[in-house]
């Protein structure tokens, strides 16, 4: 009921010189209540198919149910809680105005309070503070605070700690599981970081590019709740090597590679 | 966080080649021809069809036929006017830009002097600085002098507050490499400040050039130097309006093409 | 904390008072000494000067504030309308763009007399030249104004199905205003130079023909005095939306270099 299901997805891009296929016919489920991440290469699409889910982008072909109902119903209903990957606060509104936003915008009374939203954050106190005066990673709180002010059926998250360094960022992965199993929403998280994805997810869908194919999922069954020692476990690092053996498919055979010229870059 | 991932090296053989280049360019100037001609044509129609429609008389508003006419008949006066009033404002330019890069140059080394005036310097853009012009005509008298000083103050303040900008904008890690490479106060400046500024620096020239004109023609005609402000104003008092009209459409033609000049100029030295 | 940044405004502010200061105090003394020209005349005179013709002055400056005010508003009005256009009909915003720019880089005083002669002098020529002279600040913060809204916040308002009225309201308007006040800021003494400009051409009353009138008696403090006067009447416009912009804008960085 509350989950998220894709059959045959596609999108294209028109481009001056030529169509550019991004999502290749994607076929997904994402049961309710349960944690997905979506990882790939840069440019694989796995924003655009996030998008795709909140009713930014239109699908050019397949469907998609967000909690059984086309995205953009679910969009209009305000079923949907989105987080981006900058925090995109609105800089004149304090904490609890930011946070208050999708009620008014809804025009509903929430069954939660705002400032009960802010104390899961760990945000206690910093009401009436503007994002200006917060951390990057204070400010992430109050965007994911925000996303979860009208109880969506779905949060979907795009890389949403991103810019955030690795300590914080790892600190955050954990409130941000205990959140998720407190509001019991379906949550998608595009990531491109291997280990952020096993630790966070029932479910690592892998996509490949050019243009974005689903090259497969791994399934984490690992205890819940994760803690961070999990990390250091032998199965978190098979199930690591799982994810990056679908990640690197098209690379090993080298010598079969397509004649087109290519060079491997280290990216961050 | 780290991961391989593929880079496409772009094909030389795809790269536009120089005639490809020279083609781009040649029809970007045709378009920028083509429409530059579209809107004056709109202009001279509209010009004519409004003095149609309402009935206008002539000795309130000449159409472009008058205009022109009295435009060939009086080019030698209207394009001497222009000469002496280009003349004031060039001059009155170059001044203004040297004082302000000099001065400029003092405040980036000087941080004294930087907060003990920079303030008054920026506190001037709140007040309209053409309004001394008739002081300046009170003490540099009704000559060519007063018009290029009311030129130097106008231009000055723009040229300035964008030189400072552009001196601060150098990145603080840019500072820190020439003072670890052991680089001295004249070698930040030459090869750091003043590369950073140049963008800025053309902004501020752009502003200036644009508003000398404008500062020059009204000291002129307070003063009553020969130059197109005066002629405009005694072409209006004589009611010889297609002379007034033809002085203002080639005051106006130039202020424009003074625009997109330094626009121009601008442009192809920030990209 | 309060303290921290009185100190921290004290001693951001004295250097270049203390530089004012001293200036007028130069003056003062080179004048008393006899050095500076006659139309130079000391600080002091055109304190007294102030005292003299004070009520002179503000037989003159009255309607010169009525004309700017009045110029200023109608040149909001019409930058809003054409902003509007520009930001609703995207292929508008290119022509809206290149009025602007003719508009502000056409010589005022070379379109002054054609004015003059479709619609007279007096006030209504003050107004039409200070609305000319201020339209191209006000048309240019507006326009980055309403182009201010990040993607991202677009596609948050999306997510959250947002009424046309709500984005407006929540989104567009409070995303403009700053740059709306940076554009006012830069405006309003351009709108006085408007004013004072037409006002030279020709005027019974305005701090303008005033100044003229001193400039052909040669009266030197009395030409300083309307020239005071009018640098006051510009400050007050900038400080009016600066003080403005504080108190409503406190979250936005004031910076009018973003025009």
């Amino acid at each position: 009921m509350g989950g998220i299901e894709l059959r045959g997805a596609t999108k294209r891009f028109a481009l001056p010189d030529r169509e550019l296929t991004a999502l290749d016919s994607i076929d997904m489920t994402i049961p309710e209540g349960a944690f997905a991440a979506l990882i790939g290469p840069s440019g694989c699409g796995k924003s655009t198919l996030l998008r795709m889910i909140a009713d930014v982008l239109q699908p050019t072909e397949g469907q998609i149910a967000v909690a059984g109902q086309p995205p953009k119903a679910a969009r209009l209903s305000h079923r949907i809680g989105f987080v981006f990957q900058a925090a995109t606060l609105l800089p004149w509104r304090t904490v609890r105005e930011n946070v208050r936003l999708p009620l008014e915008i809804a025009g509903v009374t929430p069954r939660r309070s705002p400032e009960a939203l802010i104390d899961l954050v760990g945000l206690h106190g910093f009401e009436d503070a503007r994002p200006a005066q917060l951390s990057g990673g204070m400010q992430q709180r109050v965007a994911i605070a925000r996303a979860l002010v009208l109880e969506p059926s779905v949060l979907l998250m795009d890389e949403p700690f991103g810019a955030l360094d690795e300590i914080t960022r790892q600190r955050m992965n954990v409130e941000l599981l205990r959140i998720w199993k407190e509001s019991g929403t379906t949550a998608v998280l595009v990531t491109h970081s291997i280990s952020e994805a096993v630790f966070m997810a029932d479910t690592v869908h892998v996509l490949s590019a050019n243009p974005g194919r689903l090259a497969g999922s791994v399934e984490i069954d690992l205890p819940r709740p994760r803690s961070l020692g999990q990390m250091k476990l032998p199965a978190f690092n098979a199930l690591e090597n799982a994810v990056r053996d679908l990640l690197f498919l098209d690379d090993r055979p080298a010598e079969q590679a397509p004649r087109r010229p290519k060079v491997a870059a280290v990216g961050s | 966080m780290t991961g391989l991932r593929q880079v496409e090296t772009p094909d030389w053989r795809a790269l536009p080649t120089r005639w490809a280049e020279a083609q781009v360019r040649l029809a970007a100037v045709r378009r920028a021809v083509l429409s530059v001609l579209l809107g004056l044509a709109i202009l001279l129609s509209l010009w004519a069809g409004a003095l149609r429609l309402f009935d206008v008389p002539a000795f309130i508003a000449p159409g472009p036929a008058a205009t022109f006419a009295s435009f060939a008949e009086n080019r030698g006066q209207l394009f001497g006017a222009l000469g002496h009033t280009l003349t004031g404002a060039g001059i009155g330019l170059v001044i203004a830009t040297v004082l302000a890069l000099m001065l400029a140059t003092g405040f980036t080394l000087s941080r004294v002097m930087s907060r003990a005036l920079m303030p008054l310097v920026i506190g001037m853009r709140t007040v309209p600085v053409l309004a001394v012009a008739p002081l300046l005509i009170l003490i540099f008298g009704r000559g060519q002098g007063a018009t290029i000083v009311t030129v130097v103050i106008v231009g000055f303040f723009p040229i300035m507050v964008n030189a400072m900008r552009g001196f601060r904008s150098v990145p603080a890690n840019v500072d820190e490499l020439f003072h670890v490479a052991g680089a001295r106060w004249w070698q930040v400046l030459w090869k750091a400040r003043i590369p950073f500024a140049l963008p800025f620096i053309f902004t501020g020239l752009r502003t200036a050039a644009t508003s000398a004109l404008l500062s020059a023609m009204l000291a002129e005609w307070l003063s009553g130097s020969p130059g197109i402000g005066r002629l405009i104003y005694d072409a209006y008092s004589y009611r010889d309006m297609p002379l007034m009209f033809a002085a203002v459409a080639l005051s106006m033609a130039t202020a424009f093409a003074l625009f997109a000049a330094t626009s121009r100029l601008e442009r192809n030295l920030t990209e | 904390m309060d303290r921290d940044r009185l100190t921290a405004l004290a001693s951001a502010v004295w250097p270049p008072a203390a530089t004012f200061a001293a200036l007028l105090a130069m003056l003062e003394i080179a004048s008393g000494a006899g050095w500076l020209p006659i139309t130079v005349p000391p600080p002091s005179a055109v304190i007294a000067e102030f005292g003299t013709s004070g009520a002179d002055l503000l037989y003159h400056v009255w309607p010169s504030i009525l004309a700017t005010v009045a110029g200023f508003a109608i040149s909001a009005l019409v930058a809003a309308g054409f902003a509007a256009v520009g930001a609703s009909w995207r292929r508008a915003g290119g022509p809206v763009f290149t009025l602007g720019v003719l508009v502000d880089s056409t010589p005022l005083i070379a379109v002054a007399p054609i004015l003059v002669a479709f619609i007279g002098g007096g006030m209504t020529l003050h107004v039409v030249v200070a609305a000319v002279a201020c339209f191209f600040s006000i048309l240019m913060g507006m326009m980055k104004g309403f182009r201010a809204v990040d993607r991202n916040s677009d596609e948050l308002f999306h997510v959250l199905a947002a009424s046309r009225w709500q984005r407006l309201v929540k989104l567009a308007l409070p995303s403009a205003l700053p740059f709306v006040f940076a554009g006012f800021k830069i405006a309003a003494p351009l709108a006085v130079l408007g004013t004072l400009i037409a006002e030279w051409m020709g005027a019974e009353r305005g701090v303008g023909i005033m100044m003229i009138y001193a400039m052909f008696s040669f009266d030197p403090p009395q030409v300083w005095m309307t020239i005071v006067a009018v640098c006051l009447m510009a400050i007050g416009g900038y400080s009016l939306f600066a003080v403005a912009e504080r108190a409503f804008l406190g979250w936005a960085d004031r910076d009018e270099g973003r025009l």
